[in-house]
């Protein structure tokens, strides 16, 4: 049984032991060896050449660094190659000695007396869209006939008073359409500590003994009943396994930014995440969402600390998920990837600006692991995940420091001219000559590296797996790759130079806050592009000027990325625009199997989003307003909100007055004129919206009375 | 006969609303002023009752009820409105037994009682049996938690 934390030296040696003696251990390390083989390989390779492209031979300081970088991304890229592979050959094989899905017998039940809860964090999402997902995903697990087995829970963060009451009134109305009550909950925490680590920490405290399992969902993900099922039997049979991560497929977005995602996921996610599960084994990652937990070793070992220090690199560890799951491993439980399961959907952010909000965070988040991964108590294989996880951003301005160098290199070299005697004695005159040859070779070299693992995709889609037809076709697939390709490296120096900006920010002590993402379609304005884009838009003009009137055979080689970031507006909102993804659809392109031939859960959720719009469109008509104003004025909603507060406060005389006055303010000066934070104070005390909602009802100044909703 | 006892007090419910008893008809001053007053009032009020879900017919009764309670003890102080729905308040909350508590024509008193006037006296909006629907049940064995009853009274009780 796994290590029940760190002890005396003697049971550290003895569970070490035991540990070595797990024989997927022992088939992880020899992997592993086999992969840094493989990735010292290319390193060397790129040590030993780089040096022929370069004018002085790799002799001096700007050269020697340009030499390192190079092996650094060289070795970053190999990582990524041979992960590919190592996938490749798995699904080639068709069958995973170590898959965690070994033994399963579909048909059994869940044992009696499991309980899983099922989470749903959620702050200030789309009410609707939540609930929808929610619905399809408590009807799905129905049919399976398991659901007894099952709780939900809602999990709110939500500090806008409008749309926190609007979650109750969704609730409320979710629990009537499925008979659910007892069975879907509800929770608000008014004070948002450690956000969504927090959240599901308080869950955890209040009702975690009552579960074994838990499985924690995105707001906008959704899981298929028959997956949640196949989750529990798994961890049942795998009494060593902490924590079982499925692979989420991105769905249902229309953008072309998004379909490129929702494509890449489909066709190459489980490639990647087999070849990731190759090396990873036991050791493997949590993403956050769309994974089961066991509960009781979660709340021993998971409880998250503060990093000292302030934010952003100390504070709140902002990317918990990593962290939750090294120290489950550092405690001897097996945190394992089921790649191969199906049914796990999540939605990808709609725009190139959402996305890029979103890594503000992540890179955030992933840069505190360093601190993880150097000081504190963590395997070495977490440490090595917390090192790739920051160096997935620090790569960024590694990249953008090479072209720099190599930039500051040929204008040194146009501008200072060769110097055929050098200072010290020598007979015979040195050449600096540029090697074309080998920078051509260095250059496809990388790009075989990044672009082989995308044909190995099209070869194992349709000759292996013979599933070309979910994607359309394979020359429908082909083209896909081709065109996801394409669009993938136009926005890679867009990303490069954020991400680059993002390390920097956080490394100069600027926090990345965490608001909710925007889950639905929506375009970009070219205001908002232009003025997100507007530097890396000005650093491409000065840098092409530069190198136009300076080295002019130097810019062609970086003119791609010079390109890329002076049109980023046009990329950022034609990526952004819902007809443009449609139309893409229309060409073929970018098909999907999730599309093509969707799961009764997608199809599902649409019917559920169109009905619950239906209903909150007609509601909306016939009620008093929304949130906030909801509360206050209709009596159902208003009798809703009051019960699911806590028991009534004493507050001090004090406190009660100013709550008093806050009252006094809305009936005289309408819901209008109360600022969010006296709304929801008004919200969080029952006796002040009781004697609201009376005073609001009992207005005789019907002009006051309209104001609130209520028509005379 | 206990059942007719009880309903005699206040008077006989027919379709066009509360037929007081003269014993019981409402008496005292009239309140001077503006009959629009409680108009406006007695709208105010089928506002509010058609926002839980009252029928017209029972909204009709409802508001009759009240504005002959709030003419019969309004004062200066009050307005129309305020007096109205202070008197609907008193209707829809009392304590046990109060024999103001009327039920709407063709439901069976015992249930409407046993369902909503406990439900009343909390101001809760969640159906009784299932009291405290949104904490879950530790044990395994679950009671059944129907959620099934509709909701009807909402006001919670003056604190």
């Amino acid at each position: 049984m796994p290590n029940p934390g760190p002890g005396s030296l003697v049971i550290r040696v003895d569970n070490t032991v035991k540990e070595m003696m797990d024989s997927w251990r022992k088939v992880a390390l020899r992997r592993r060896l086999l992969l840094l083989a493989l990735i010292i390989g290319p390193c060397l390779l790129t040590a030993r050449y780089m040096p022929k492209i370069l004018p002085r031979q790799g002799h001096d300081a700007l050269e020697i660094g340009i030499v390192v970088i190079s092996c650094i991304l060289m070795a970053w890229i190999a990582l990524g190659f041979w992960t590919a592979m190592f996938g490749f050959f798995t699904l080639l094989r068709r069958v995973d000695r170590h898959s965690v899905l070994r033994g399963e017998n579909q048909a059994e039940p869940i044992p009696a007396g499991v309980r899983t809860a099922v989470l749903m964090p959620i702050c200030n999402e789309d009410v609707n869209r939540v609930m929808a997902g929610l619905q399809v995903t408590y009807e799905s697990l129905a049919k399976t006939g398991q659901a007894d087995a099952f709780d939900f829970f809602i999990l709110s963060d939500s500090s806008d008073p409008d749309v926190l009451v609007e979650e109750e009134v969704g609730w409320d109305a979710l629990c009537r359409r499925l008979n659910a009550f007892g069975r879907v909950f509800y929770r608000r925490r008014k004070v948002n500590l450690k956000r969504k680590s927090g959240n599901v920490a308080e869950f955890c405290r209040r009702y975690g003994k009552n579960y074994r399992y838990m499985i924690v969902l995105d707001a906008d993900s959704i899981m298929a009943g028959s997956t949640m099922t196949r989750l529990v039997k798994t961890m049942e049979r795998n009494p060593k396994c902490g924590l079982l991560q499925t692979l989420p497929i991105c769905v249902n977005r229309e953008t072309p930014l998004a379909r490129v995602q929702q494509f890449a996921s489909q066709a190459y996610g489980r490639i990647f995440s087999a070849g990731l599960y190759f090396w990873l084994m036991g050791d493997s990652l949590y993403w956050g969402h769309n994974g089961i937990i066991r509960v009781a070793p979660f709340m021993e070992h998971c409880g998250l600390p503060r990093l000292p220090g302030k934010p952003p690199l100390g504070g709140d560890i902002m990317s918990h998920d990593f962290v939750e799951s090294a120290l489950l491993c550092r405690y001897g439980w097996e945190v394992r990837l089921a790649y191969e399961i199906d049914g796990s959907y999540e939605e990808t952010p709609p725009t190139l600006l959402d996305e890029l909000k979103r890594d503000r965070r992540w890179c955030q988040g992933n840069l505190q692991h360093l601190r993880l991964a150097l000081f504190g108590d963590f395997r070495p294989m977490q440490r090595i995940m917390f090192l790739l996880g920051a160096m997935s951003y620090l790569s960024a301005p590694l990249w953008l420091l090479l072209i720099f160098l190599g930039t500051a290199e040929a204008i040194m070299t146009a501008l200072a001219g060769p110097s055929y005697f050098p200072a010290e004695r020598c007979l015979f005159p040195t050449w600096p000559v540029w090697s074309s040859y080998w920078a051509m070779t260095l250059l496809t070299s990388t790009a075989i590296l990044l672009f082989l693992p995308k044909l190995f995709v099209l070869v194992l889609t349709s000759f292996v797996q013979r599933r070309a037809d979910k994607f359309g076709g394979m020359i429908r697939l082909a083209a896909g790759i081709a065109f996801e390709i394409l669009f993938s490296t136009l926005l890679a120096p867009i990303r490069l130079l954020c991400h680059t900006r993002f390390v920097l920010v956080t490394l100069m002590g600027r926090q990345a806050g965490w608001n909710s993402q925007h889950r639905g379609d929506r375009a970009v304005s070219w205001g908002e592009a232009v003025r997100f884009h507007i530097w890396g838009m000005l650093l491409a003009v000065v840098w092409g000027t530069a190198l136009f009137l300076i080295n002019r055979p130097f810019l062609y080689w970086i003119l791609p990325l010079l390109l890329s970031l002076a049109i980023a507006p046009l990329l950022t909102v034609w990526s952004s625009r819902v007809e443009l993804g449609r139309a893409l659809q229309k060409w073929g392109l970018l098909h999907t199997p999730a599309e093509r031939n969707p799961s009764w859960e997608l199809l599902r959720l649409r019917t559920v989003l169109d009905e619950i719009e239906n209903e909150s469109e007609q509601s909306s008509s016939s009620c008093f307003g929304e949130g906030f104003v909801r509360a206050v004025v209709d009596p159902r909603v208003h009798g809703l909100h009051c019960d699911l507060l806590p028991a009534t406060r004493r507050l001090s005389p004090e406190i009660r007055r100013r709550l008093h006055e806050v009252c006094e303010k809305g009936l005289q000066e309408g819901p209008a004129g109360l600022t969010s934070r006296e709304r929801k104070a008004i919200l969080n005390d029952r006796v002040c919206l009781t004697e609201l909602h009376s005073a609001v009802w009992a207005l005789g100044d019907h002009n006051m009375a309209l104001q609130w909703g209520i028509p005379s | 006969m206990k059942e007719e006892a009880e309903i005699s007090i206040v008077g006989r419910w027919t379709d066009a609303g509360i037929e007081c008893s003269p014993a019981n008809r409402p008496s005292g001053p009239e309140i001077p002023g503006d009959g629009s007053e409680w108009i406006s009032a007695r709208r105010r009020i089928e506002i509010y009752l058609e926002a839980l879900a009252f029928s017209s017919e029972q909204r009709s009764s409802l508001a009759d009820r009240a504005i002959q309670l709030a003419r019969a003890q309004a004062s200066n102080a009050a307005s129309a409105v305020q007096s109205a729905m202070s008197a609907l308040r008193r209707i829809m909350s009392p304590a046990d037994g109060d024999p103001l508590v009327l039920p709407p024509v063709g439901t069976p008193r015992t249930s409407y009682r046993s369902c909503a006037v406990p439900a009343l006296s909390r101001g809760h909006m969640i159906p009784t049996d299932c009291a405290v629907p949104n904490k879950p049940h530790p044990s395994p064995n679950r009671s059944s938690s129907s959620g099934g009853l509709p909701f009807r009274f909402v006001y919670p009780p003056e604190l």
